[in-house]
């Protein structure tokens, strides 16, 4: 909401060493808060208003143009091609300054000028100032009068301070709201600027034989009044230089003062001409479905029955709240005005606002809900400037249809609340001072909150207020005096601390990406569409279809991502992403929540690194928290297409998998543009959390020494070495396996690999004697050759 | 023989003094002291010595090896360390080469060490961390929060729907309430997460992104609290000399409502870039809880008061670090990641 400073010195008188910074500063920390503020235009010195009386063309294009001042004609030199005769137009006076600039009035072509006329920039404005001619000229509405100060008529130097205001105060889209909040913020008194002379009016239930019917819930009230003997015509230059001001272009006076009225008092008008309204009711509805209105801005609406109507009883006339119909609008023939002063439910006009793209401000001030009582308080504000301003005549009938008043609030004034809430020792008194600052009435304990302060609804409502003009920056810091609560992160928040670290130390970049995709990114891994994966919570109103879907999987925006870098030539990226994933989406037909899961997804694209590298990597972090303690299992992949069937692995425990790992599909990497070596991987944080151990119990360290014996084997390749190793530790006083050369090709049959092994081998009782170590080795070939169809070579 | 023991031990000590190595050293100390040294066949000729002459030559001789064997030993260890000082010589290596393919330490990404850094402020003052469901409900997301029906934030526009009583909740705040519901007062939880809106992606929006909640309930806690708890913060955040500013404000949660402001951590409060000349930088929205917001976590406005507080992730990492498009926290390019 624009606001020129000037408008708002009219109601409040602030001292002369105020600045502009001092008010919208103080302004915005007392609420009312300031977006920005611009000058308007710049001050000049003996510029002053001027009829052209005479144009004489001259030589190349240039013309004499006398001009008429009064008290005295002056002559002007100047190349203004749509100047007329009767235009009233800035002159500068020699000894003039404008822009800072003192103004020299010289000769022309041999003949010499007596004053300067202006260029709009000339005094600080733009081409998209309204009565700015093609050429620049400033051509005043004719009922400016001539010789005038230039400055004043203007307003020069004015302000013009765009307020944010929050949604609750609906109050403050007007100058009279903000006028009020000033005023108190600089402890003034605010002036009534128009005598609210109530109109005493009669309310009847028709006005020269309009009725009004109301068939919608969406309208709670409709104040309407006829003003007859209209006569179309430019408004008083004052109330179009305000609203020019305010950024609403001047149009003619009915229009200008029903704009007027909205900017000073916060409630919108509309003005109906009668003669195009073919009846004589004025139904308010919903829309029917088909129905159409060409508005004021000469776009056909389609409408529905979300939208409310205000119509002659057959056709819709306006759209309610939002913009009117062309059809009945105000022209220079219009003779005899229907006038509305409405309110209507907030969510229905900005439903309607939305949904026709419309956004006009009557709907913006409509959808934050107005005061019921505002309507007949602009009525009388119309009416005044109607016949004051000889636009027309109205009478004291109005209908004024107001089913459902509007509830007078009450609040009980507890001081100590207001005091505690804000952690103030505020008087009473002085509490007393603001809340009848702001309007309210003090009646034994309770506070009467004026009819326009909808927002204000219980105690803490009061509470704010004082805050705000006691001030928010002399509030006391104190801090909270509860009793002694522990900060700490839970065990589990720690565990994700904890892993994020580990990745990080592992080398890993940690990413973040959206969880939301489009399923064609599980195409795009080639994910099976019976596949659970395949099954995503869905975003009924997404942005676009690339965030339609709720991520089953992290893998694709880790590709993504991989892909990315790759294809802006970044020679490696090693990735990793903690977030969420969002599992059974059947839920949400049943009307609960889904699983949301955590999972640690990896991605390396890295020419030094391999397969091994990266498992070690996983293994390292699961060792960490101690989850390889647990009987664990490692498998290759065969359900998952995006990776590699022979170099990719799971780790699995009680069938829970704990993390999957490998090298990306050749087949899924066909879809991506990214190297030869990608690697991907997930682990299952819940399962982390599941089989993690944190409880430390110390082990004795061994007494005896170890023995160390080496053995090799030729076996299938099919074999996997963790079952080795993991059957031969279960052997008596084997402690350790290590394998320490593996060796495929020449003198190894194909399909076999040659492995060796150093086992360790020791006993917690005792020094181990040859014989027992011997029957070790013993048991160890044996299950070798039986169990794992193994060759011993040595 | 005593004349002959002399000019020995001098000749031998001669030798060892100008030894270069352990060779020679080993060498002479054979030459005198082996199984067949000098000094040993001395020793054991001993027998052939007139007696009266046996004692005195055989202490002399005794001594003269002591003293070989002390030489010898001294002379050991100083060689050991003139060797080691020349291997050291040797061994010299460009020390400003590196290897190549060795891991580096990866990055926490700048949203990670901002909600980090946070949350360890506030478990300094006793904060648990709360956690809740980014799929959630109208109930938790709106109507607990105060936010009516005909609420303007309710707009599809505004709010990614899955069902009409589902959606990507749009903020942290619904923890609030399910935290209220789960605990009795004190309460006192931060809550980091991700949360939705329809915004579209620019240099400034993001449709998904990330807040802080914060939220504090016990008997008479203020706003005067709420000032005090985040000036602490901003202290311990920003830097000692960081200042906060209370500007009225309008959520429907919170009565009365504000927004904050710390003085620019870049130019003090001068006016910069960072602040846009305007010496405050916003960084969050407070205040005190409303009543009917306690009342749909179970908890008697009578008896209780508690203020809450909601930060914007996004632009504190992007303040904080400079950086100039909302779109690099996303991106995940590692030219990026690395600088952090």
């Amino acid at each position: 909401m624009d606001v020129s400073l000037n408008w708002l010195k009219e109601y409040v008188d602030l001292d002369e060493n105020v600045s502009i910074k001092d008010v919208v500063d103080r302004l915005t920390m007392t609420g009312t808060k300031v977006e920005k503020y611009t000058k308007f235009g710049e001050p000049c010195e003996n510029v002053f208003t001027a009829r052209v009386d005479n144009v004489k063309p001259y030589e190349d294009g240039l013309s004499i143009i006398t001009l008429d001042m009064e008290d005295k004609k002056l002559k002007a030199v100047a190349k203004i091609p749509d100047i007329e005769v009767g235009d009233i137009v800035p002159v500068a006076l020699p000894g003039a300054k404008v822009i800072g600039k003192d103004i020299k009035v010289s000769e022309v072509k041999g003949i010499k000028s007596e004053c300067m006329i202006c260029h709009i920039f000339d005094l600080g404005l733009d081409m998209n100032f309204p009565w700015v001619k093609t050429s620049g000229l400033l051509c005043f509405p004719n009922d400016v009068k001539i010789n005038e100060d230039v400055s004043k008529v203007l307003g020069l130097g004015d302000y013009i301070i765009e307020f944010e205001i929050t949604p609750n105060r609906p109050d403050c889209l007007s100058v009279e709201g903000i006028a009020k909040e000033l005023a108190i913020t600089f402890n003034k008194p605010c002036k009534e600027i128009w005598q609210y002379k109530p109109y005493n009016f009669n309310v009847v239930d028709n006005v020269d034989g309009v009725r009004v019917r109301v068939e919608t819930e969406n309208c709670k009230r409709y104040t309407m009044n006829i003003a007859e003997d209209v006569v179309i015509k430019p408004s008083p230059y004052d109330m179009q230089l305000k609203l020019v001001k305010c950024g609403i272009r001047p149009i003619n006076n009915m229009v200008d003062i029903t704009n007027y009225v909205m900017v000073e008092v916060g409630e919108p008008l509309h003005a109906f001409d009668y003669n195009k309204l073919n009846s004589n009711e004025i139904v308010v509805r919903q829309a029917r479905s088909g129905e159409t209105l060409k508005t004021l801005d000469d776009i056909t609406r389609n409408l529905d029955e979300t939208n409310m109507v205000i119509t002659n009883g057959k056709e819709p006339i306006a759209v309610a709240g939002v913009m009117g119909g062309e059809a009945s609008g105000i022209n220079s023939n219009t003779n005899k005005v229907l006038l509305e002063s409405a309110n209507f439910v907030r969510a229905s006009i900005r439903n309607t606002s939305k949904k026709l793209v419309l956004r006009t401000d009557a709907s913006t001030r409509y959808e934050k809900g107005l005061a019921r009582d505002l309507t007949i308080h602009a009525m009388n504000r119309l009416c005044d400037l109607i016949n004051s301003t000889g636009t027309g005549k109205v009478s004291n009938n109005i209908v004024d249809f107001y089913e459902e008043k509007q509830t007078k609030t009450k609040i009980e004034i507890d001081y100590d609340k207001i005091n505690s809430v804000i952690g103030t020792n505020i008087p009473n008194e002085e509490i007393d001072k603001i809340l009848e600052d702001i309007g309210i009435v003090i009646e034994d304990g309770i506070a009467l909150i004026p009819y326009n302060r909808t927002d204000l609804e219980i105690i803490e409502d009061l509470s704010e207020e004082v805050a705000r003009f006691y001030g928010y920056d002399k509030l006391p810091m104190t801090l909270p005096s509860t009793e002694l609560t522990f900060g700490k992160k839970t065990h589990t928040q720690r565990l994700q601390d904890e892993i994020k670290d580990l990745c990080i130390a592992n080398g890993f970049n940690e990413i973040y990406t959206y969880t939301f995709f489009s399923k064609d990114l599980l195409d795009r891994i080639n994910i099976d569409k019976n596949s659970s994966i395949y099954n995503c919570v869905k975003i009924s109103n997404p942005l676009s279809q690339e965030f339609e879907y709720m991520r089953t999987t992290a893998i694709p925006s880790m590709l993504e991502a991989l892909e990315r870098n790759y294809t802006k030539k970044n020679e490696q990226a090693k990735l990793f992403e903690f977030a969420k994933i969002f599992l059974d989406a059947d839920n949400i037909l049943k009307g609960e929540l889904v699983t949301e899961e955590n999972v640690v997804t990896f991605g390396i694209y890295d020419k030094t690194t391999d397969y091994y590298d990266f498992k070690k990597q996983i293994e390292n972090i699961l060792n960490k928290f101690k989850v390889l303690d647990n009987d664990y299992e490692i498998k290759r992949i065969e359900d998952k297409n995006v990776y590699h069937p022979g170099i990719s692995a799971s780790i699995v425990i009680n069938g829970d998998v704990i993390a999957e790992f490998g090298k990306l599909s050749p087949k899924v990497a066909l879809n991506y543009i990214l190297p030869e070596n990608v690697y991907i991987g997930t682990i299952y944080f819940k399962n982390i959390v599941k089989y993690e151990n944190s409880d430390i119990k110390f082990k004795e360290l061994p007494k005896f020494p170890a023995v160390e014996r080496d053995i090799a084997i030729v076996i299938d390749d099919d074999v996997l070495t963790f079952d080795i190793e993991k059957r031969l530790k279960t052997v008596d006083y084997v402690e350790r396996v290590s394998l320490f050369d593996v060796y495929k090709g020449e003198q190894i049959e194909q399909g076999k690999k040659s492995m060796a092994y150093r086992i360790y081998l020791r006993s917690n009782m005792k020094t181990l004697e040859e014989q027992e170590i011997a029957e070790a080795m013993n048991n160890i070939t044996d299950i070798l050759s039986s169990e794992f169809n193994a060759n011993i070579r040595s | 023989m005593q004349e002959v023991l002399n000019t020995l031990s001098n000749n031998a000590i001669n030798l060892l003094e100008n030894v270069k190595n352990s060779e020679e050293l080993e060498e002479v100390r054979v030459k005198y002291l082996g199984k067949k040294g000098e000094l040993t066949l001395v020793l054991k000729s001993l027998g052939s010595v007139a007696p009266e002459e046996r004692k005195q030559i055989g202490m002399l001789a005794n001594d003269i090896r002591k003293k070989l064997e002390n030489i010898i030993e001294s002379k050991k260890e100083e060689l050991k360390i003139k060797e080691v000082e020349e291997k050291m010589k040797s061994e010299k290596i460009d020390i400003s080469m590196s290897k190549q393919n060795l891991n580096a330490f990866g990055h926490k990404h700048p949203l990670s060490i901002v909600i980090d850094d946070i949350k360890e402020i506030f478990i300094g003052m006793g904060y648990s961390i709360a956690e809740g469901p980014e799929i959630e409900t109208t109930f938790f997301n709106f109507d607990a929060l105060n936010a009516p029906l005909d609420h303007p934030s309710r707009d599809l526009q505004d709010t990614m729907y899955i069902t009409e009583d589902i959606i990507l909740r749009t903020q942290t705040s619904p923890v609030q309430v399910r935290t209220m519901l789960e605990n009795k007062p004190p309460i006192k939880i931060i809550c980091p997460g991700r949360v939705y809106r329809s915004d579209s992606v620019d240099a400034t929006h993001s449709p998904m992104f990330h807040q802080i909640e914060g939220l504090v309930v016990d008997k008479n806690i203020s706003m005067a609290d709420l000032k005090g708890t985040l000036n602490m913060f901003a202290k311990k955040y920003f830097g000692d000399k960081t200042e906060i500013r209370f500007r009225p404000h309008h959520f429907p949660f919170t009565e009365p409502s504000c927004e904050v402001d710390v003085s620019c951590f870049v130019c003090g409060g001068k006016g910069c870039k960072t602040c846009k000349n305007e010496g405050w930088i916003e960084i969050l929205g407070a205040g005190q809880v409303h009543p009917n917001v306690l009342i749909a976590g179970n908890i008697d406005p009578k008896e209780y008061q508690g203020f809450a507080f909601g930060f914007g992730v996004e632009r504190i990492a992007m303040t904080k670090f400079g950086v100039s498009d909302l779109r690099y926290l996303y991106e995940n390019d590692v030219r990026f990641l690395s600088q952090f």
